[in-house]
């Protein structure tokens, strides 16, 4: 359209754009006077059809700022100007309005413009000796590499001529373009996220030119809410992780696990070693609170554009799948998302089929599993020494068993648990519960793409026996993606996928303090009996025995507790292209997630007579439970429709888009649950069953008991919501941002359902200044700062309201009470945070990336599920209690350390740090939910650990010594634990979130082999070391238990003078010794600092040469291991350091003895045809 | 044209958030009824009572023991018919040791203030939505239940954390009254008078008499029952033996007439009697009103009846050496103690059989008696003695005493009979949870002259401010305007 109106300008001759243009034209005008004009005076533009020449002159001076200087009638014989400008030049402007005028201007101070007739005929183009030249339109087309039509692509024709013009024009929907050429300019192509492309035409012939995509990181393209945008054009703080560097990483069908260490700001927490576990995340500190509804309080997961209601990545993708992650952490890119977002989101975009590129990619792996624990539980010497030691030491301490048994090893010798015969009978459990395990994953993918449609398809199928007895996961997904282009205008996309998860575990394998080494799962014969022995005794009593199964000998029957997720998402996104700049999209998807639990015992094995409780039924029970059958079933389906008008265009230096959308989710659950009994063997469905109830349900049955029956639930929740969003840069060089959304949800009351949130947010690309664009040190060097909000919701729904709920009966089963279960609570509303970041991205000699962000993050108004006093009857209720405040520092630096032709060596590393504190409460103090012991402060943090303070032990008596406060507030020292209801006493350890985290990665190549290894540290959480409480008490072994080994960290009391000891004496019957020593003390708290070393991994590709005789495309082998190494704290007790998860009320859950991170080893290969 | 056409299919996409606003107010919470729903229909109003009446037999706030338990163990716990097993200082033992603590896990005191207030607010609930001029006779019934319901938590309430009404002439801090039902988040009431929640129970049981008219056995509000309760209520306003105040003893005589003369119960006799605890409350015709813990899982029995082996929960009770050694052998109440009760364990020292129906590993479905005839003659007896009708108290002790197989006395007067009757009060209310409360409203200090497992022989005197129970330490916190039992 431009090159039209020069045309016009050129040969005189009238141009008559069809109406279409004209219309398009006028709107553009509209657009760009909005967005641009005010920006940047300096620009001028002008539409003109036959109109006076001094109309052109004002227009000008008001957009440059110059002054016009003439005579009174100079203008008299001027003609009427008939041009089509913008964002032209003010020289390119003046020149196109003086063509053909018998005037020409010069420019004075910088301020003036004096008019003067003409000396001459000549045209301002013409230099001396030079023909003047007219311009000629030169037609032409961009693609992309692949031949994809680039609309939108800024072409440049900078003449070489000292008075050229530079003429701008932008390529149309299907990449075509026109523009004047005189003097032979140089065009300029420009685009985002692709390398700029330059070219002088020799001839004008169309040109075609297809543009490269940017390698530079900064002209990545990044999805940020509903829109992707460049590295550079980013504001907030945004980081990338590529299904590549995800992939080469340790190996599981979890996402989640692969991306720890490789970005700031996400605390992973793998809290258990078995087959399937799903791991927890929590992005830039705990800013929420656990309710018994909603004790998710990571990140939101976004697939491909659809929000899900995933709270585990391992259920949104299969890492095969995966073209990238993107974690946004700040309210720039995550108040677009609203009311869930005040976790941060974390965005998945996945593989899709590309234009040109046909291709088959197999990669298969196959792997080792071994369990790696720090502790050990006693073999029978160990065990019987100790209890020996024990009874020895009791009959010492208490004269009423002196009395009764003059002879120590008398007493021993009647009131021991175990018989002479088991001294010779040790059975490593240990190993028999943990042994190795094996595992093998494949994936295939497919990609296909021309110019109409795109597709890629994955299939994996991941299979692991874990390390645990029993212990499977397999998953098998699949995933389809197809781009269709149905017209110029319209396209599809379409994404499908299926993920099904299945994990096994056995049923009746005892947690290894359960069982006795001296219980020996084989007679004497090597038959394996279906129950074993449990000898115990109570305060020293008589021996007595129960039993309990052998779940060795149950191996034949299926007495396992499966998990079947059915995990299905499919979306439709339709794309209307109303003009090259403007388009409606509609993405509209569906949602199911089935988690049907279905945990079996037959009735032919020992576990499945007795229901799994031997110890609550016997022989003579008058009901056996003979078999359980547990089914568990959990649906959610969701829907979601979001649409939206985008618009996108730049206005030469000026670049502007911005949309608005509407959306509208709905969310249903339902669950259906029930136990049964007495079922038939060898079948786990629910007709197999002839009770319902469970075993304990059984066991406690009384006359009078209500019958069993299944019990379920129903719940919907919808939400609604529109926004907007709106981007600006000028020049590439400065950025600006904002958005709003407004969210109603069913959660709230009709007049608190609406929150609204916002962000606004700026950034300085310094390094495409002047000053600094060719600077050989600084290649990169941007700032970026944030203002914004986001919030958070309830899973439960309708808060404002006062519900009954039948159930609770009183004297015949039939005489159903109704009582309330929830009070209204009429004021309840958004939980909101309040989030500023500033951040810093520098590039160094195109060798160092190096990006910092700084954050603070308020979360007023905080949800929580708040005990009602009596006044209000008691009950509890959702209330918005207080503030919390998240401050912290992200660092992420990527090296370039060696750079030669053979040898490269590539490092990244990064930490983050977080603080978090409690700003405000509406109440007094909110009680921990831990212990319930003591009171979280204003001041404190959220996840504050207070106990009373450890100084020592005792070297006379080797009982524990204790700090507390006397009434006048002075610290005094107390044996024992001293008084636990001063609150004065309760001490803060630390916090169960670490000061700071983060990984380190060295990648080194040498020719054709890669080496990587990566690391993971957490420094200052603390965790329960619960194990050495629950499993190395004395009391433990005569219960029919077994006790962990005491650790060479752990140094006991061992008699009067020990200055040396560590923890109390063991065998004491003083409540001051090990007795004191519960959570209550300061000592059971351990700092869980530690450094892992995640994964090594050394790859090799083979050589081209040889691919092309194997007529294959790509082929790399490769070994990996994964959990190689862990280096913690000395004093640190616990299977793994690892494994504490937050939030939930067992919050400080310390490792104990559960089962943490396995070593993996394993071998793959990766080709491509 | 055609571009117009967009705009206007864009604009409309985004007017449809209208719409959808509309389907936001269609969704609706499941398996719940809203409070109008529920008090819409005479159903609804008989559900809310059923509810009422299961939150003082089951599960109180807190989990553990159901609201009931707790219930029968405090009216013990400060007494002397009870020694604790368990060595242990905790929440089980506490108040037994008289340490009243206020803290939410070392006493009882957190769940049972809660557990109060909770169906309190049940109550107040279903009360308020009774309209003015009803005249459906299910919601009247309701009512009048309702009205009773809040008498027995509202006396229970004070017996337990108020001073007994004789002292400073009922003018003692005594609980909040709540009787209303929608308060709000800033609703934090002082606590009442002593003197005010005696009010209140007393005008709550006039106001259910003519309200309940059904009689549905006894283990729901009858007139009787509130007939029986008012007589207890005036004989703990009646004042000591030393100075009993006239009007409340006539009062206590009055309606203890009532019950006795036309309620229709008997008292069990012989076998009939020695069998008492080991049946259920309704049908027997003894009880007046008794809790019903058939669907509730009832606890007690793991404080009162538990093997010592078991060592479950700890605060194992076994009756004192004390309460034993009033009980003569031929009396027919010395069967309520019995050996190795429950089955497959056994234990060589006396327990009580009192709640111990049906009782199969943890759980028993006895009844918690609260009001039975025996305890009707004796409130006359002793409002008799303290207005020197002696010849009246008499008699009614003797009926007592005659059915417990030991025979008439005769020939005492004045403080020896009150005495008697105080004692064969505390013999045949054993366990029943009266016995603190007896000596405390007459002024009298509770003596244990044996040791426990947790603490030793002790006097109580009934001007110590131990004798009441700490509110829970949260609820001061959460309300500025109570004051704490400060001992």
């Amino acid at each position: 359209m431009y090159s039209c109106a020069w045309r016009q300008a050129d040969r005189g001759i009238a141009c008559h754009p069809a109406i279409r243009r004209a219309y398009r034209m006028l709107t553009l005008c509209l657009f760009f006077l909005a967005a641009g004009l005010a920006a940047h005076a300096q620009e001028i533009s002008l539409q003109m059809r036959n109109e006076p020449f001094v109309k052109a002159l004002k227009s000008i001076e008001k957009q440059s700022g110059y002054t016009f200087i003439y005579g009174k009638n100079q203008l008299d014989n001027t003609k009427p100007v008939t041009v089509s400008l913008r964002n032209v030049s003010l020289n390119d402007a003046l020149a196109a309005c003086f063509r053909n005028q018998p005037l020409t201007y010069s420019l004075r101070d910088n301020r003036f413009i004096v008019i003067q007739a003409k000396a001459s005929n000549n045209t301002l183009y013409s230099s001396p000796g030079e023909q003047p030249k007219a311009a000629v339109p030169l037609d032409g087309r961009v693609t992309d590499e692949d031949g994809t039509p680039l609309p939108g692509v800024t072409v440049r024709a900078v003449s070489n001529h000292p008075m050229g013009a530079t003429r701008i024009t932008t390529t149309d929907n299907d990449g075509r373009f026109t523009i004047p050429m005189a003097h032979d300019p140089q065009l300029i192509f420009s685009y985002v996220g692709y390398e700029p492309y330059a070219i002088t035409p020799k001839s004008f012939a169309a040109l075609d030119v297809r543009m490269k995509r940017a390698s530079s990181k900064l002209d990545e393209l990044i999805i940020t809410g509903y829109s992707a945008k460049s590295a550079k054009e980013l504001t907030g703080a945004v980081q990338k992780v590529t299904g590549e560097q995800l992939r080469n990483s340790v190996t599981t069908p979890n996402a989640l696990s692969m991306l720890k260490g490789k970005t700031t700001g996400l605390y992973i927490t793998e809290t258990s070693g078995e087959s399937g576990a799903k791991g927890q995340v929590i992005e830039r500190g705990q800013s929420s609170m656990a309710t018994p509804t909603n004790n998710y309080f990571g990140p939101l997961f976004v697939v491909d554009g659809v929000i899900t209601n995933y709270t585990s990545l391992q259920d949104a993708v299969n890492p095969a799948d995966v073209e990238d992650i993107t974690i946004l952490k700040d309210a720039s890119s995550t108040a677009i998302y609203g009311s869930r977002a005040a976790q941060g989101v974390i965005v998945i975009t996945t593989r899709r089929g590309k234009t040109g590129r046909t291709g088959v990619n197999l990669n298969m792996q196959y792997g080792a599993i071994q369990p790696v624990r720090a502790i050990r539980f006693m073999n029978t010497t160990e065990l019987i020494g100790f209890m020996d030691k024990q009874m020895q030491r009791y009959w010492e301490q208490t004269p009423s068993i002196q009395a009764q048994f003059p002879d120590v090893n008398e007493f021993v010798r009647q009131r021991r648990t175990y018989s002479d015969a088991d001294r010779n009978n040790n059975f490593n459990w240990e190993d028999a519960i943990y042994s190795n395990g094996n595992f093998r994953n494949t994936e295939l993918n497919i990609q296909s793409g021309n110019d109409k449609t795109k597709f890629y398809g994955g299939v994996a199928w991941y299979k692991e026996n874990g390390a645990l007895y029993d212990n499977a996961f397999d998953r098998k997904s699949l995933r389809i993606n197809i781009d269709q282009k149905v017209s110029d205008k319209f396209s599809v996309a379409v994404n499908l996928s299926s993920i099904i998860d299945k994990t096994t575990r056995r049923n009746g394998v005892p947690e290894l303090y359960m069982i006795q080494p001296f219980q020996n799962p084989y007679a004497a014969d090597g038959s394996m009996p279906d129950s074993l022995p449990v000898k115990q005794s109570n305060n020293y009593g008589p021996m007595f025995q129960t039993w309990t199964q052998n779940f060795l000998a149950e191996a034949e029957y299926d007495n396992t507790a499966v998990t079947d997720v059915h995990n299905h998402l499919g979306a439709i996104k339709l794309r209307y292209d109303i003009r090259p700049w403007l388009f409606v999209q509609s993405a509209n998807s569906i949602n199911y997630m089935g988690t049907r639990f279905n945990s079996y015992l037959d009735p032919r094995s020992y576990s499945g007579k007795y229901g799994g409780f031997p110890y609550l039924f016997n022989a003579a029970s008058p009901v056996l439970p003979n078999g359980t059958l547990t089914i568990r079933d959990t649906r959610y389906t969701d829907y979601l429709t979001s649409n939206t008008l985008n618009f996108r265009k730049s206005f030469g230096l000026h670049s502007v888009s911005a949309l608005i959308g509407q959306e509208w989710g709905k969310r249903a659950t339902e669950v259906t649950s029930a136990d049964m009994y007495n079922v038939l063997p060898g079948e786990r469905n629910a007709g197999a069953a002839r009770g319902y109830g469970s075993a304990v349900y059984l066991a406690y049955l009384l006359p009078s008991s209500p019958p069993a029956s299944p019990i379920g639930s129903y719940q919907e929740r919808a939400t609604f919501s529109v926004f907007g969003q709106a981007d600006y840069n000028y020049d590439q060089k400065y950025f600006a941002a904002a958005s709003v959304r407004s969210d109603a949800t069913t959660n709230f009351g009709r007049d608190k359902r609406y929150g609204t949130f916002y962000s606004i947010s700026g950034g300085w690309l310094l390094s495409n200044e002047a000053f600094l664009r060719d600077n050989k040190t600084v290649n990169n060097l941007k700032l970026r700062a944030v203002y914004g909000t986001s919030g958070r919701d309830l899973g439960d729904g309708y808060l404002n309201t006062t519900f009954y709920s039948d159930g609770r009966r009183y004297g015949s089963i039939d005489n159903i009470g109704s009582t309330i279960s929830q009070l209204a609570n009429p004021v309840i509303s958004w939980e909101t945070m309040y989030s500023t970041n500033v951040g810093l991205d520098l590039g160094l000699w195109n060798r160092i990336d190096l990006t910092a962000d700084i954050y603070r993050k308020r979360s007023a108004g905080l949800l929580q599920n708040v005990n009602l006093t009596s006044a209000q009857g008691s009950l509890s209720q959702y209330q918005n209690i207080g503030e919390i405040i998240n401050r912290g520092v992200e660092i992420m630096l990527n090296a370039h350390v060696v750079k030669t032709k053979d040898f490269n060596w590539y490092a990244n590393f990064n930490i983050s740090f977080n603080k978090n504190h409690i700003s405000a409460l509406y109440q007094d103090s909110l009680r921990d939910s831990y212990s319930n012991a003591y009171y979280r402060k204003i001041g404190e943090d959220i996840n504050v650990i207070k106990a009373i303070t450890y100084i020592g032990i005792n070297p006379e008596n080797g009982n524990m010594i204790h700090r507390n406060y006397d009434a006048s507030g002075k610290p005094v020292e107390v044996e024992g634990i001293g008084s636990t209801t001063n609150l004065a006493n309760w001490e803060t350890v630390g916090s169960a979130t670490p000061k700071f985290f983060g990984g380190f990665t060295n990648t080194f190549k040498y020719k054709r082999f890669t080496l990587s290894a990566e690391w993971w540290f957490q420094y200052g959480n603390y965790v329960m070391m619960s194990l050495v409480n629950n499993f190395q008490s004395p009391t433990a072994p005569r219960l029919g238990r077994n006790n962990v080994v005491f650790g060479s960290n752990q140094r006991l009391w061992q008699g009067k003078g020990d200055m040396n000891a560590n923890y109390p004496d063991v065998f004491s019957t003083n409540p001051n010794a090990w007795n004191a020593l519960t959570y209550r003390s300061s000592r059971l708290w351990g700092d869980a600092s530690h450094l892992r070393l995640r994964n090594v991994r050394l790859s090799y590709d083979v050589p081209d040469a040889l691919l092309r005789k194997l007529k294959i495309r790509q082929l790399s082998a490769y070994l990996s291991g994964d959990n190689l190494a862990v280096i913690k704290r000395k004093d640190f007790v616990g299977a793994d350091p690892e494994g504490a998860s937050l939030g939930s009320s067992t919050a400080y859950n310390g490792v104990g003895t559960s089962f943490a991170n396995p070593r993996r080893f394993l071998a793959g290969i990766n080709v491509s045809f | 044209m055609k571009s117009i056409i967009n705009y206007i299919a864009a604009a409309g996409l985004l007017f449809t958030g209208s719409a959808c606003n509309k389907e936001l107010d269609k969704l609706r919470p499941h398996n719940v009824t809203y409070e109008e729903q529920r008090f819409a229909t005479p159903e609804g109003f008989r559900k809310a009572v059923f509810g009422a009446y299961a939150a003082i037999a089951g599960a109180a706030v807190a989990n553990s023991f159901n609201f009931n338990d707790m219930q029968v163990f405090f009216g013990e716990a400060h007494g002397n018919n009870i020694r604790a097993l368990d060595a242990g200082v905790n929440r089980y033992t506490d108040a037994f040791n008289y340490l009243n603590s206020g803290e939410k896990d070392l006493s009882y005191t957190y769940e049972y203030w809660r557990g109060a207030y909770n169906a309190s607010l049940l109550i107040n609930k279903i009360l308020a939505n009774v309209k003015a001029g009803e005249a459906n006779p299910v919601i009247l019934q309701a009512k009048g239940e309702a009205l009773f319901l809040r008498a027995y938590v509202y006396f229970n309430l004070i017996r337990l954390y108020g001073k007994p009404y004789y002292q400073n002439g009922g003018n003692n801090p005594g609980v909040m009254l709540i009787t209303t039902d929608n308060n709000g988040a800033a609703f934090a009431p002082p606590r009442a008078t002593v003197k005010a929640v005696y009010d209140q129970v007393v005008a709550d049981l006039t106001e259910a008499l003519p309200l309940l008219k059904a009689n549905a056995g006894n283990s729901y509000a009858s007139r009787y029952a509130a007939f029986g309760l008012l007589s207890r209520v005036y004989l703990y306003m009646g004042g000591t033996f030393a100075s009993p105040d006239a009007n409340a003893n006539r009062k206590a005589r009055e309606y203890a007439d009532s019950v006795i003369l036309h309620g229709g119960y008997t008292l069990l006799q012989d076998a009939a009697y020695t069998s008492y605890y080991s049946t259920d409350a309704p049908g027997n015709r003894e009880d007046i009103f008794a809790v019903n813990t058939q669907q509730h899982q009832g606890l007690i029995a793991n404080l009162f009846a538990m093997p010592s082996q078991i060592n479950y929960t700890g605060g194992l009770y076994r009756p004192s050496p004390d309460l034993l050694s009033l009980i003569r052998p031929q009396d027919l109440r010395r069967q309520f103690y019995k050996r190795n009760v429950t089955p497959g364990w056994p234990d060589d020292s006396l327990a009580t059989v009192k709640y111990m129906i049906n009782y199969v590993s943890l759980y028993s479905v006895s009844p918690y008696r609260y009001l039975r005839l025996a305890e009707v003659y004796l409130n006359r007896a002793e409002a008799a003695v303290k207005a020197g009708d002696n010849a009246a108290a008499l008699s009614d002790l003797n009926v007592i005493r005659r059915r417990a197989g030991i025979g008439d006395t005769s020939n005492i007067t004045g403080q020896p009979l009150f005495n008697e009757i105080l004692k064969q009060r505390r013999i045949e209310l054993a366990f029943e949870g009266h016995v603190s409360f007896d000596y405390f409203r007459n002024g009298l200090p509770m003596v244990r002259d044996y040791a426990s497992g947790s603490s030793g022989a002790m006097t109580v005197q009934a001007t110590d401010p131990k004798i009441l129970m700490r509110i829970p330490s949260d609820e001061i916190t959460g309300n500025p305007n109570l004051s704490q039992n400060e001992q």
